[in-house]
């Protein structure tokens, strides 16, 4: 077996693991929000996850090229998944996110941390949650602006 | 890094798509190469060494200027 094939049967048993995840999430969600009334949380989230996980499994069973008639297509989306090149810019583009989330995240551990002692303004509920999702988005950014800059450079 | 990689596959006649496809890399990754823009692994320098049928060192040529890269 090639490693393009290798990739693309790991993608199908991937892809049925999380639809086979998503079902009984979903299930389990559903039939919660049937017979019982008195839960501490809303059945609703378990049923999202399992939406969620379908649609990852989707994405999954796609890419390992369950569903279409073009194997050269599967076949040239796994060369491109394990290409070296691409491997080495997600790897340069993950280490600076990386970098970038750790500096977030120390600061606003410290911010907080200070804040306690009185010697910063405390975040308010609001603004922890503002400061959380820079934190979640910025790096991503860093990723994808590394990615591209690493694809036109490199 | 220098290497010889265009020159050898005109020379074969190969599109960059069917080196790609011999050695098992994207075609961007090709493109690359030849613009000597992106250095190789050891083992896709064998693999392409081995599809052109010649030693390593007669496809990729070293020069002490490399080490400052």
């Amino acid at each position: 077996m090639t490693n393009s094939a290798a990739w693309a049967d790991r993608q199908r048993r991937i892809g049925w693991a999380l639809a086979a995840t998503g079902g009984v999430a979903c299930a389990a969600g559903l039939t919660l929000q049937a017979v019982s009334a008195a839960l501490p949380f809303d059945p609703r989230v378990a049923t999202g996850f399992g939406i969620l996980l379908l649609g990852l499994a989707v994405a999954a069973l796609m890419r390992g090229g369950v569903g279409v008639r073009d194997s050269d297509a599967t076949r040239r989306l796994g060369v491109e998944e394990l290409d070296e090149r691409n491997v080495t810019i997600r790897r340069l583009a993950g280490s600076r996110a990386f970098r970038v989330s750790a500096a977030l995240t120390y600061g606003l551990l410290m911010w907080v941390s200070i804040s306690a002692n009185g010697q910063l303004p405390a975040l308010s509920p609001d603004g922890l949650w503002y400061a959380l999702a820079a934190a979640l988005v910025l790096p991503m950014l860093v990723y994808v602006v590394s990615v591209v800059q690493a694809q036109r450079s490199m | 890094m220098r290497n010889r990689l265009a020159e050898l596959r005109s020379t074969e006649g190969w599109t960059q798509q069917q080196l790609a496809d011999r050695v098992g890399v994207s075609r961007q990754t090709v493109i690359s190469l030849e613009r000597g823009r992106y250095n190789p692994s050891i083992i896709l320098a064998f693999r392409l060494a081995r599809t052109f049928e010649i030693d390593i060192e007669k496809l990729f040529l070293y020069e002490e200027d490399d080490d400052d890269q």
